[in-house]
């Protein structure tokens, strides 16, 4: 065993060049970016990309979040993947529950329109999806916007969770039946906080989906007050394209909040987010 | 506590009957023990009786109220399970309190309660832990006090000892025979372990492919088992069984004849067989000599013996036996492979016929029984 | 019998009041998932028999979507270059996926130094944004950027290299940004294939006199092979439907001179018009390429959907 895996020290040696370069290819737009992030303009980008900055010019940063509208975009990105988050944990947590454990009639296709869901992409049905958003009126919206990320979540939430559910031991089900439990506290008492990891899971994944997502707002937001940051960017790449250091300060302000998530917990993240995209 | 009646319990799952016409009456304070194979439906009695499970027809009177359409809650019954069941999220005072919480108790009233339920099962130092720290029969006793805080009319127990190592078993087994002889109250407890119903039961219904085999006190069970299935359940090492032929049969005996040859007259009435009928002959491992001293004799060759110290297994077999074990006090020392005469007495004969049922004793001897209620299920 | 009704009588029984809590936390789901997502997948097919513009009257057309977008000269064109196009760009991703990413699970699997964080950093690209992704490669291979004067530096190249804006470059390099971000994850999905080769078998190896290539490559690769499957089909279904890179870089037009046209921007221009807002929007032609990219990777979705329920 020991012999298979261990490297001798010139094996060793080529082994860390070759991965110390990808996780260089990896890393240096990011280090760049930062760089030229406090550059204090776009001169100082062009001459010397590789070089640090002379002046560190940390006010990009308060320019980018104020004047170029970086803060609403960051706002309103919030709006919509928090309450993404929420509504699509809530509601497939109701639903798995509901799918792993009450025996009903229709139950199995219910389960299958889920399924169909999770195998065909939503990206393929964007024109009915466009003409159901502007036929309840909710084109131009965050309402909408909230609505159709929260309803593409579902089919995979509501698949991780009901296998989870399962997972359950009825007994503790039961058991909280006889102490007079309904449906309803049983599912908020009892049963939800043994779901725990799998709530974990199926948020970080809402968040990141819908945090990263340009078509559907692209689609169903006209308004630049209500953009998200994906298509605050896209706005401030077509009016300022040649203002290289604020476009950087923008990237780092989009990429902090799942870059800063990822470095404190990258284990749940890197095995939730492999977990999801093996079941997509 | 309470008085339970199942009148005509049936339950079916799609076409699959599971509970066939169960009628049972439960005395108040009674500890009942449900008993038989997996699947034979004693777990699904037991959560019909719950409220868990709906049946498909049939009544179930608590105290004379039928409780077949209400809630589990409201039927005030409890239930431990076996795998405890115990909420993992919660400390072992919040499993206790839960269903007093649900149903909106005031919060001194649950206190005390719980306080009480704890000391007498000495949970009161672990009230603040949650279940992952205690051990499996600590579990075992949460899972009981939460039950007790309840109050119930009726306690449901479904194979509550099953997790538990054999050593905390016997300790536990002890402990809930204590609890209802200091709680009085009415118990239904679900086993497959026959030596658990044994010691434990006032009663013990044996349950086999959903229908009722036979209800009866242990000893009664013991002694009188209604067909071969009951006397192959009960008794632990299994009991014999040998075929028999019939030699002569009137309505007072029954003369049969063993394959070695050796003929054994039982008083059964046996006006309805006839000489040449193939019986099956039972004889419990503790009524077998080894010294061939008895009613009739039998040669078989000795194969293994497991000495226990206190008593012993001896394992034999003969030209047409499968298998024959005697139970003997102390020590055996014989040589494997060699013949021994093993010797039965007819009193301690159990009779059955081809399909299984024992042929009655003569009406002279219902006194042994007389306050049985044999139920014999065709 | 004396039967004595319960001290309360309920407007419900207590079966049907728990029915009604079941469904009461079953509908809200239903109703959103089903108008939001199972709808328009479900119209998608419907929709793809009709002629609508988005707004005004539509018109029932049957199959002449299909029709025209196989026998129309222009769109049987189009559909063919996105088609090939995308193949190109799948070929590209997953023989980068699958040889790269073997050989970099490999290196990983042994004791090798800080793995820990090579995996990490590995992964860290894989949940940006697809625009995160996108800016951030555009500005690296821009004309003046840092690519750019590094090729100058070293002297590989004469005069600034295109990549974006050259029709051979552009789409390779977005086959590579896209690879720069997956490949993180597709060594996740390797590696824990690699680790699950059960140990005995590897110590039998061992025990047998196997050197260490031999080991990986009768013991190890043949057992990765479900994992190559696996990220195969994903990558596929990925790349057929999902064209976010090249909207975000290309737009819609999926410039230059459509060498970038993938199915997704594709389906995307026809639904809803190119980025100028000269091509007109067909609803019901975009909803017809929908059913036929569905058709495409049916067979690798649900071979997926299939595995996923059997794992369960």
């Amino acid at each position: 065993m020991e012999k298979i895996f261990k490297l001798r020290p010139h094996e060793q040696l080529l082994v860390q060049f070759v991965l110390l370069a990808w996780a260089l290819t990896i890393l240096l737009p990011f280090g760049i970016a930062l760089m030229n992030s406090v550059k204090p303009n776009l001169g100082a980008v062009l001459r010397e990309p590789f070089a640090l900055p002379e002046v560190w010019q940390f006010s990009n940063y308060a320019r980018a979040w104020d004047r170029a509208d970086f803060g609403e975009y960051f706002l309103n990105s919030m709006i919509i993947s928090l309450s993404t988050v929420v509504i699509s944990v809530l509601l497939a947590t109701m639903v798995s529950f509901v799918l792993a454990r009450h025996e009903f009639r229709g139950k199995s296709l219910i389960f299958i329109c889920f399924m169909i869901g999770v195998i065909i992409p939503s990206r393929l049905a964007l024109p009915p999806m466009f003409v159901v958003v502007k036929e309840l009126g909710l084109a131009n919206s965050l309402v909408g916007v909230i609505l159709v990320q929260s309803a593409v979540m579902l089919p995979l939430a509501v698949f991780i969770l009901t296998a989870f559910f399962k997972g359950v031991s009825p007994e503790i089900e039961q058991a909280a039946r006889i102490d007079g439990g309904s449906p309803f506290q049983i599912y908020w008492m009892v049963v939800l906080p043994l779901v725990k990891p799998a709530i974990a899971t199926v948020a970080l994944l809402a968040f990141v989906f819908s945090w990263n997502e340009y078509i559907l707002p692209l689609l169903f937001l006209q308004d630049r007050e209500l953009y998200p940051l994906t298509l605050g960017m896209q706005q401030f790449k077509t009016q300022f394209a040649v203002q290289w250091h604020m476009m950087f300060a923008g990237l780092i302000i989009m990429m902090a909040p799942t870059v800063i998530a990822f470095l404190l917990a990258s284990r749940a993240f890197i095995e939730g987010l492999t977990q999801g995209g093996v079941k997509e | 506590m309470a008085r339970v009646e199942l009148k005509n319990i049936n339950k079916k799952y799609g076409d699959v009957h599971v509970l066939h016409d169960i009628n049972l009456d439960i005395k108040e304070g009674e500890f009942v023990v449900f008993v038989g194979p997996s699947g034979c439906g004693k777990s699904t009695l037991l959560r019909t009786l719950a409220g868990l499970e709906e049946p498909s027809t049939g009544d179930i009177y608590l105290d004379n109220r039928n409780v077949v359409k209400e809630a589990p809650a409201d039927r005030e019954v409890a239930m431990v399970f076996q795998s405890y069941a115990l909420y993992p999220q919660m400390t072992v005072r919040d499993n206790m309190s839960f269903g007093l919480r649900i149903a909106k108790k005031n919060k001194a009233e649950i206190d005390v309660k719980v306080e009480m339920a704890a000391q007498m099962l000495k949970l009161d130092h672990l009230l603040d832990r949650k279940p992952k720290e205690l051990s499996g029969g600590q579990r075992q006793r949460v899972a009981i006090g939460r039950a007790i805080v309840r109050n119930p009319k009726l306690f449901l127990f479904d194979e509550p000892l099953s997790n538990l190592d054999a050593e905390l078993r016997v300790d536990m087994r002890v402990q809930i025979s204590k609890l209802h002889d200091e709680l009085k109250s009415t118990m239904v407890y679900v086993t497959h372990d026959q030596v658990e119903a044994m010691t434990l039961a006032d009663k013990i219904v044996v349950l086999r492919d959903g229908k009722v085999e036979q209800v009866g006190a242990p000893m009664q069970l013991y002694h009188h088992p209604v067909n071969q299935f009951v006397a192959g359940f009960i008794g632990s090492p299994k009991m014999n069984f040998l075929d028999v032929r019939v030699m002569e049969a009137t309505d007072k005996s029954v003369t049969v004849a063993l394959t070695g040859g050796d003929q054994l007259t039982l008083d059964r009435e046996g006006n309805h067989l006839k000489s040449g009928d193939d019986l099956t002959l039972g004889i419990r491992p503790e009524h077998i000599s080894l010294d061939g001293s008895g009613d009739a004799s039998l040669s078989l060759t000795l194969d293994v013996i497991e000495n226990l110290g206190a008593q012993s297994y001896v394992h034999c077999s003969g030209a047409t036996i499968e298998k024959c074990i005697v139970l003997a006090a102390g020590e055996v020392d014989l040589p494997a492979n060699s013949s021994i005469k093993i010797g039965l007495n007819a009193h301690n004969c159990h009779l059955f016929d081809q399909k299984g049922l024992a042929v009655k004793k003569m009406i002279s001897q219902a006194s042994v029984v007389r306050d049985s209620k044999v139920v014999a299920m065709s | 019998m004396i039967t004595i009704s319960t001290p309360r009588q309920r407007l419900m029984t207590f079966r049907q009041k728990e029915k009604f809590q079941y469904m009461m936390l079953l509908i809200p789901g239903c109703i959103l998932y089903g108008l939001f997502n199972f709808l328009p997948l479900i119209g998608t097919f419907f929709m793809s028999l009709i002629s609508w513009p988005g707004i005004g009257p539509w018109e029932f057309v049957g199959t002449d979507n299909y029709h025209e977008l196989l026998t129309n000269e222009v769109m049987r064109e189009r559909l063919f270059q996105a088609f090939w196009q995308t193949l190109f760009f799948f070929g590209l991703c997953i023989g980068f996926f699958l040889m790269i990413g073997t050989v970099f699970s490999l290196l990983l699997s042994w004791n090798t130094a800080g793995k820990k964080y090579y995996k990490m950093v590995f992964f860290l690209p894989y949940p940006l944004a697809a625009i995160a992704i996108a800016f951030l490669g555009q500005l690296i291979v821009d004309v003046r950027g840092p690519l750019n004067q590094l090729l100058q530096l070293v002297g590989a190249a004469e005069g600034p290299v295109l990549f974006l804006g050259d029709e051979d470059t552009a789409l390779p390099t977005i086959a590579a940004f896209y690879i720069w971000q997956k490949l993180g994850f597709v060594i996740m999905l390797i590696l824990s294939a690699i680790l699950g080769v059960r140990s005995d078998l590897l110590e039998a190896a061992v025990l047998d006199g196997a050197s260490r290539w031999q080991c990986i490559r009768h013991v190890v690769l043949p057992v990765l092979t479900p994992a190559f499957i696996l990220i195969t089909i994903l990558i596929m279904v990925d790349v057929f439907n999902n064209a976010d890179l090249v909207l975000i870089l290309m737009g819609p037009d999926a410039g230059p001179y459509y060498s970038t046209d993938v199915m997704g921007t594709f389906q995307y221009r026809t639904a809803f018009g190119s980025s100028g807002g000269s091509g007109a929007a067909d609803l019901g032609m975009a909803s017809a390429i929908g059913i036929v990219i569905a058709l495409m990777i049916l067979p690798g979705s649900v071979y997926l959907g299939l595995k996923n329920l059997r794992e369960r």
